[in-house]
């Protein structure tokens, strides 16, 4: 039964992953033919993604070890899957940084709660993803010192990023004119700065990531 | 990581030591088998203290397994 063996149903489960994060990063709300009234389609892409994310981690769980995966170190594990989920909660940011620029507190716009919920869910279901890869090589060394000396040039590269992101939006915030600042709410500069701290995260994953791999590729 | 001027004898200590595996070693120092494939590789430079578990898990001395080439 290769069709349903564990792996097959992990790669069936990315799909649906995927269709999760298409449905979340195209909107709250569609109106689907035949329904009536606005479908929250970005609650249930949420949903999808986080039930299919659950139910790869289990399926991880029973697929056995190969050499494949046993060629990367743990610690390269968890960089490529903050990338992705970083890297989906950016890109999440970006898509929903119109609804930022009411002059609105952000507590009282019901469009930018729906947002942070959603980009919440993302960051927990990454948490639970990395708790659950830990559980699962238990037992085996998960960091030694080189992990630590990727992670601190890493973190050295995030920092980078993070301060070249503050002085663009310094910079930006600085020059541009009067009229164009007027654009800008306090919700909106709010956001700009998070968008500088998940750049830098998303950039120290990126590093870690390439750091790892140069290792690998050059010991292959 | 950039490649290291500390040059190392552990895979060929390894299979003099009757074939040890590499999880094996990094077992008995406490690493990950990726930190010795790229000790192994030359890619990384251990800490003293790694270096001292290493040369204890082969049994020998620390300057049998590791070589400074400071010449390189």
């Amino acid at each position: 039964m290769a069709a349903f063996s564990p792996r097959n149903r992990l790669i069936a489960c990315l799909a649906l992953a995927g269709i999760g994060l298409a449905l979340f990063f195209g909107g709250d709300y569609r109106d689907i033919p035949g329904l009536s009234g606005n479908f929250p389609v970005g609650w249930l892409g949420t949903c999808l993604f986080v039930a299919a994310v659950w139910f790869c981690v289990d399926l991880i769980h029973r697929i056995p070890h190969s050499d494949e995966e046993a060629a990367i170190a743990p610690g390269e594990w968890q960089a490529w899957v903050g990338i992705a989920f970083v890297g989906a909660v950016l890109v999440a940011t970006i898509l929903k940084m119109h609804l930022f620029l009411p002059e609105v507190p952000i507590g009282r716009n019901p469009d930018t709660n729906a947002a942070g919920r959603s980009i919440g869910t993302l960051f927990v279901a990454w948490l639970v993803l990395v708790h659950v890869l830990k559980k699962r090589w238990a037992g085996t060394v998960l960091e030694d010192e080189r992990d630590t000396r990727i992670q601190l040039s890493a973190g050295q590269w995030g920092r980078c990023a993070t301060a070249f992101c503050v002085i663009a939006i310094a910079l930006l915030l600085g020059f541009s004119p009067t009229e164009r600042l007027r654009e800008f709410s306090y919700p909106y500069i709010a956001q700009l700065l998070m968008q500088a701290l998940l750049w830098g995260l998303w950039f120290e994953q990126v590093a870690a990531a390439v750091l790892y791999w140069r290792d690998r590729r050059a010991a292959a | 990581m950039t490649g290291t001027l500390v040059a190392n004898e552990i895979r060929r200590l390894r299979f003099e030591r009757g074939g040890m595996t590499q999880q094996a070693l990094a077992d008995a120092c406490g690493v990950t088998r990726q930190t010795i494939i790229a000790l192994e590789a030359g890619r990384y430079a251990p800490s003293l203290e790694l270096a001292f578990r290493i040369a204890d898990a082969l049994g020998t001395r620390i300057e049998e397994v590791f070589q400074w080439n400071k010449g390189k």
